[in-house]
């Protein structure tokens, strides 16, 4: 796994120092709000409605076992002891008080983490597919290409003031699990015909206010063009991005305004011009880096595993568990686990202290010390024997966190809303809830099979709403929460942002809506196999609009 | 801060000064002298003057209190401010739903 080296500790260090002696010159009353709030925005630090909240950062979701430790312990002694695993593969505190901050990010830095650019108008941190370096799929791992990104743009000067943040994430696999296709630049690693590993490169999605499907501007780069060919587009950003007006800001909003073909001619051109005497270098690091990343010595095993398949016969719980949670690994007899912090009923994403440290001790003794936070506020175990997970799955029930749900309908992406969030229109936590509540049976779950349904508070979409199979988006109507309801949306290959199925609902009729929704799409699938999408394809919005009109009936009556 | 020029138009009466207290991020609400954690406590406004001299307040509290603003709150059956919006209402009571050690 990779270790920030000295040189990281030293910055790290240096800024809390930095940070501590600004937040006492705050208290003293020599720094002003306004000059003060850049400042821990650049430190991580929101201050929410009810508390200051604490975005920290987990590079690429990867992170070991005594970071997580860590990270408990933080919950425990300044947070009320849980933290909330973000879609951006981050972790959030919501409990904090200013005055403790220093020493939470001394904390951190312990374990060689730290909230810088988990916030403010820079590189955020990179993303990449939560099964990175895991997956069958995977023509590489992306973690060399997202951490090289992350060492050429931290407090890199001539990015730190960008018109608007930006988002970058990286994929080596087949199937797009990192929805590059939505981020200000998407990164494939791709194969050419002559068989060279090299780099697809997607430019100006987004979703938010405006939402975006980001364009190919290159289809194939030469791996050691990466850093260059990145320094010209954000050169072309950083000239003719919107910064007159934050809701124009964003990249998609360039790249869309000038079309496709006009930003990429003008990259081109920024291009041709580099002095680019940074390629060694990048192609030496990369190798560096790459060390770091080397899979863990996993040993072939039989596959299928008697042990597990015995167990599963015997325990309809674990067979529940292994047929949705269970991801094929590259390595025979190997699987990644998938631990949904999902529970029905409970807030998506959410895990206490007690909760860190099993999944910690599991890590440890299963995977090889090793975890992944995934951009579905899940966790996963990726180095997992699968003789093991009978006995992980015991843990795991014990803990709260065995729900067979991973991918299924009640797996669902909420933001905080205004449970939490300063910005939100409405809260998105409780209609999750009521929603996993209706589909709690593990067997209507199964029967549904795969859907996503993801859940925003207000237009800022960071619960990804426009690229649910259901999409629900909160507003604000005449003093009322209002949802509205979006189908069709899809992160992965072929990125599709949903469409509005009618006018808004109330919250109460949410529930009843969706389970309209499911109950028409059962009706009208060919069968089992026809996924959510296929059918709503096939069949378009018109069968699923009395879905809003019928629930709204049935709880108001019952109301 | 929102409104806090002179002129402003003031939010609808009648209305509360509140904000998040700097050192530790926790929802106030300004009593008349000091600042309080309950809004049945805070100082209702029912009229502009006193509104104005609310927003002066808001004004001197930036060294003790972040973003203060005027809200508009409702007049509770026994006379005290309670919230007139569900966001002033999460803000007073903290989340809707079961967290942490609870949920
Ligand atoms: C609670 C405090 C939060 C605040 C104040 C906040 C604020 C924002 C804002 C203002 C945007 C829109 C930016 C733009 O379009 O330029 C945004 C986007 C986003 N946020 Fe958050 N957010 C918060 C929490 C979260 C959480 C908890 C997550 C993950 C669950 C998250 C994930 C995202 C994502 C993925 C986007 C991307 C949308 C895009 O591509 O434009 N945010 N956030
Ligand atoms: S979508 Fe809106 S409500 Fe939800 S976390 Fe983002 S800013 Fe807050």
């Amino acid at each position: 796994m990779y270790r920030y080296d000295e040189f990281d500790e030293q910055i790290v260090r240096e800024r809390v120092e930095q940070f501590r002696g600004q937040v006492e010159r705050r208290l003293d009353g020599s720094l002003t709000e306004d000059e003060f709030k850049p400042l821990r925005l650049m430190n991580g630090l929101y201050l929410q409605l009810h508390a200051y909240m604490l975005r920290v950062a987990v590079p690429y979701g990867t992170l070991n076992s005594a970071q997580m430790r860590q990270l408990a312990l933080i919950a425990e002694r300044y947070d009320r002891g849980y933290g909330h695993f973000t879609t951006r593969q981050n972790l959030q505190y919501n409990w904090l008080k200013l005055v403790d901050v220093p020493d939470i990010l001394g904390l951190l830095a312990d374990v060689g983490m730290h909230a810088i650019q988990t916030s403010g108008n820079c590189i955020r941190n990179v993303t990449a597919d939560h099964f990175a370096g895991v997956a069958a799929d995977e023509i590489e791992d992306p973690r060399p290409t997202a951490e090289l990104i992350r060492q050429w743009s931290t407090l890199h000067p001539e990015f730190e003031y960008l018109p608007r943040k930006f988002k970058i994430a990286v994929t080596g696999a087949e199937e797009d699990r990192a929805a590059v296709s939505v981020h200000d630049i998407g990164i494939r690693i791709v194969r050419n015909e002559a068989g060279e590993v090299g780099y697809r490169i997607l430019v100006g999605g987004g979703l938010g206010r405006t939402p975006m499907v980001g364009k190919t501007v290159r289809d194939f780069l030469p791996r050691v063009e990466l850093l260059d060919y990145l320094q010209a587009i954000l050169r072309v950003y950083n000239r003719h991005g919107r910064r007159d007006n934050k809701y124009k800001a964003r990249i998609k909003i360039l790249v869309h305004e000038l079309g496709a073909a006009e930003f990429t001619a003008q990259v081109e051109e920024e291009y041709r011009q580099l002095e680019r005497d940074g390629i060694a270098v990048a192609e030496a690091e990369l190798a560096r880096i790459a060390q770091y990343f080397a899979p863990p010595p996993l040993d072939e095993r039989a596959e299928p595993s008697d042990l597990l398949a015995k167990a599963r016969e015997a325990d309809p719980a674990l067979e529940l568990f292994a047929r949705h949670n269970l991801v094929p690994h590259k390595v025979r007899g190997h699987t990644a686990l998938v631990l949904s912090v999902k529970p029905i009923g409970k807030p998506p994403g959410d895990a206490t202290a007690e909760q860190m440290r099993v999944l910690a001790d599991l890590a440890e003794q299963y995977s090889h010390g090793e975890m992944r936070i995934t951009h579905m506020q899940n966790v996963v175990l990726p180095h997992v024997r699968l003789d093991d997970v009978p006995a992980i799955h015991e843990r795991l029930l014990e803990a709260g966190l065995a729900e067979p749900n991973a991918a299924l309908i009640t797996d669902i992406i909420a933001c905080p809303g205004m449970d939490y969030c300063a910005l939100a229109t409405a809260r998105s936590i409780p209609i999750a809830e009521d929603i996993q509540r209706v589909f709690a049976d593990p067997a209507r779950q199964a029967e549904i099979g795969k859907l996503s349904i993801k859940i925003s508070g207000c237009i800022n979409a960071c619960g990804h709403h426009h690229v649910g199979n259901i999409g629900i988006l909160g507003l604000e109507r005449m003093g009322r929460e209002n949802y509205q309801i979006t189908l069709g949306g899809d992160p992965g290959n072929a990125t599709t942002l949903g469409e509005r199925l009618g006018p808004g609902i109330d919250a109460d009729a949410v529930p009843g809506a969706i389970e309209a929704i499911v109950d028409t799409y059962l009706e009208l699938r060919e069968g089992p196999e026809e996924q959510f999408l296929t059918t709503l394809a096939r069949v378009g919005h018109d069968p699923f609009k009395p879905a809003l009109e019928a629930k709204k009936e049935t709880a108001d009556a019952s109301a | 801060m929102r409104g806090m020029e002179k002129s402003s138009k003031l939010p609808k009466l009648p209305l509360v000064l509140t904000g998040n207290r700097l050192r530790d991020g926790d929802v106030v609400y300004f009593d008349g002298s000091d600042w309080t954690g309950d809004l049945s406590g805070a100082a209702l406004a029912e009229d502009e003057a006193t509104a104005r001299r609310l927003e002066t307040i808001a004004g001197d509290s930036a060294g003790v209190v972040v973003d203060a603003y005027l809200v508009t709150a409702a007049k509770g059956e026994d006379g005290r401010p309670a919230p007139a919006h569900y966001r002033e209402a999460i803000r007073a009571s903290g989340p809707t739903i079961d967290f942490g050690e609870t949920a």
